[in-house]
């Protein structure tokens, strides 16, 4: 068996811009050594494994797409990182069934109305589970430190299903811990918000550092 | 409505870095589903509908365009399906409606997926699905959300980890008896709890892996599976469930859309007593603590499935074997093909044709599969 990397030729990469270009040459040669090694051994062994007829030589074409995206965030979600900026927690409220809801949005889901009430929040709230993540975007990397994460419900804003006390539903966001031991951390722990320093501020979900235990 | 019936199934074997293009597997996959059924024509086929999972893993816009030659599609009605994980299952549910509506008398539902080409790894292209304004800048990942709902339900029900831990032990051992499995395995508990932390306390080895692979099904109207085969598999019942998007707003501890579905489903097949009238389950298990909570969906009683697996009722020979065919964790996950698979595995168990996986006794099956953010149930019942 025999394998081959398909590379760019010069002619593929002209008149690209020059960082692109780099990148794609790059992407040929990290294919080139690790990926198609590990390619021709899954060839290897699915040979007689495999029932089915397989390729007799192992041809492996890099590809690679670079896309950038600049998103609107839309009414509901422009105003809470405008809050951030300054601070604060604000999200909507339903006249309908009474639901806080933060992230907030300018329609409720259950009531199918139109939701325009908007209420400040001190970002007080609950850790609602939690969990200790040892890798972050990247599967392949570890983290320097493993970092405690959690999803945070806001105090007051918890509705319970009656007949099974499961919670229909909560105001609560995914958000990092701090200042925290992993072994101290409890589902129902009582957490409230860091803020970077104002000036730090930028208006975004990482204005806020991390949520800390409110210890009594 | 007519009844419909599953009439043929064919799957290729899962593997990571399957050497052949998606055609070519796809192609395998509805072969084998097309011999199943006395080398049946694709004259005979009225119509397709396909599966598959993000076109990001391809890298290809729109990839059921690639598939559609392979998949007997020329000259017919194609559609394709798609809510994440639960694509597979949701193509089952599509492909009843299609069937029973009397548009079809017979109907290919093909799924696949390809996941090796892309890299590092193709679990990076998960991090799209997380919301782009408030989450992604936290730079999540996947296996995040599955270690904060297992963290929910452990919590739900005092579970520890080493029960949990004994899903893998029981669905790579089942997957052993499979010929087309990836990860069929003889492993112990504490291999998973040894095996390297991912997202506590998610470990490698409570995660399915990566796969390449296709499934195909045939579905047939009464009439035409009477025809066609003399041990149709019907599907008595099929169902749905949507929950909200914003996961952070709701209790991970029970899937609720899993139970709704469930419900509907059961009503439709005339089932009272889930834990009682069902024989064989194939609920969908991408992480081991998975299977559990759909379970527990699925038989509409929270914190129930644990237990059964505490007196070893879930293993094949118990009175409620799950995942008999091995299951994501063993047999592999590529997405849509592997929630097929576990259709495909009720026609094979309910038509007595399971092989060393047989379980005796098996009139009626549930599959189900789960997808999109944490927000979606897709249930059939099948019955011989």
């Amino acid at each position: 068996m025999s394998v081959r990397l398909v590379k760019f030729g010069g002619e593929t990469l002209a008149g690209l811009e020059g960082r692109l270009a780099e990148l794609l040459s790059k992407a040929a040669a990290e294919v080139g050594e690790g990926r198609v090694s590990s390619w021709a051994k899954a060839l290897e062994e699915s040979k007689g494994r495999t029932e089915f007829e397989a390729p007799e030589t192992l041809v492996v074409t890099p590809y690679l797409l670079d896309f950038r995206y600049r998103r609107s965030t839309g009414i509901a979600l422009t105003r809470f990182l405008e809050g951030l900026k300054e601070g604060k927690f604000l999200g909507t409220r339903c006249s309908g069934c009474g639901r806080v809801l933060i992230p907030p949005r300018t329609f409720c889901e259950w009531c199918f109305r139109r939701v325009d009430e908007w209420i400040e929040h001190s970002g007080e709230g609950e850790v609602a589970t939690y969990s200790i993540a040892y890798i972050g975007t990247n599967p392949k990397v570890r983290l320097p430190k493993p970092e405690p994460i959690a999803v945070i419900w806001f105090e007051g804003t918890k509705v319970v299903r009656p007949n099974t006390r499961t919670v229909a539903h909560a105001a609560g966001i995914l958000h990092r811990l701090g200042e925290v031991e992993p072994q101290e951390i409890m589902i129902g722990m009582r957490v409230r918000p860091v803020w970077r320093p104002e000036e730090e501020r930028v208006g975004s979900i990482t204005d806020v550092l991390y949520f800390a235990s409110v210890r009594r | 409505m007519r009844r419909v019936a599953i009439v043929g199934a064919g799957m290729t074997d899962f593997r990571s870095m399957l050497p052949h293009s998606s055609p070519e597997m796809i192609r395998e996959a509805v072969r084998r589903c097309l011999d199943d059924v006395g080398s049946l024509s694709i004259r005979y086929v009225d119509g397709v509908l396909c599966a598959s999972a993000p076109d990001a893993f391809d890298g290809y816009h729109d990839k059921v365009s690639i598939a559609n030659e392979a998949a007997c599609a020329i000259g017919k009605p194609v559609t394709r399906v798609f809510v994440g994980g639960g694509s597979g299952v949701a193509a089952a549910v599509s492909g009843w409606y299609h069937v029973a509506s009397g548009l079809f008398d017979t109907l290919l539902v093909v799924a696949w997926e390809k996941m090796s080409p892309p890299y590092p790894h193709a679990q990076k292209l998960f991090q799209t699905i997380f919301e782009p304004v408030v989450e992604q800048p936290l730079g999540p990942n996947l296996i995040w959300i599955f270690a904060l709902e297992m963290r929910r339900y452990m919590e739900a029900h005092n579970l520890s980890k080493e029960l949990i831990a004994e899903v893998a032990v029981k669905n790579k051992a089942n997957a052993l008896d499979h010929p087309h499995a990836q990860l069929g395995a003889r492993i112990t508990v504490e291999d998973v709890l040894k095996s390297e932390v991912m997202v506590w306390p998610v470990n490698r080895l409570d995660i399915s892996p990566t796969s390449d692979g296709a499934v195909a099904v045939l579905l047939a109207s009464e009439n035409v599976a009477r025809k066609l085969t003399d041990t149709p598999v019907w599907i008595d019942g099929v169902a749905t469930c949507l929950d909200s998007q914003y996961w952070t707003n709701r209790d991970l501890a029970f899937p609720y859309y899993v139970y709704l579905a469930a419900q509907k489903a059961y009503r439709m097949a005339g089932i009272t007593n889930p834990l009682k009238e069902v024989d064989v389950w194939e609920p969908y298990d991408p992480f081991t603590y998975k299977e559990l909570h759909h379970l527990d969906g699925l038989l509409g009683k929270p914190g129930l499935a644990p237990r059964l697996l505490k007196e070893g009722q879930l293993h094949r020979d118990g009175d409620h074997p799950a995942s008999p065919s091995g299951g994501l964790l063993g047999v592999g996950n590529p997405i849509a093909a592997a929630g097929l698979m576990k259709v495909a595995e009720l026609y094979w168990q309910l038509s007595e044709r399971a092989g060393k996986r047989q379980v005796p006794n098996a009139y009626v099956g549930v599959a189900q599969a789960w997808g999109d953010l944490m927000q979606v149930g897709t249930v059939v019942v099948c019955r011989r």
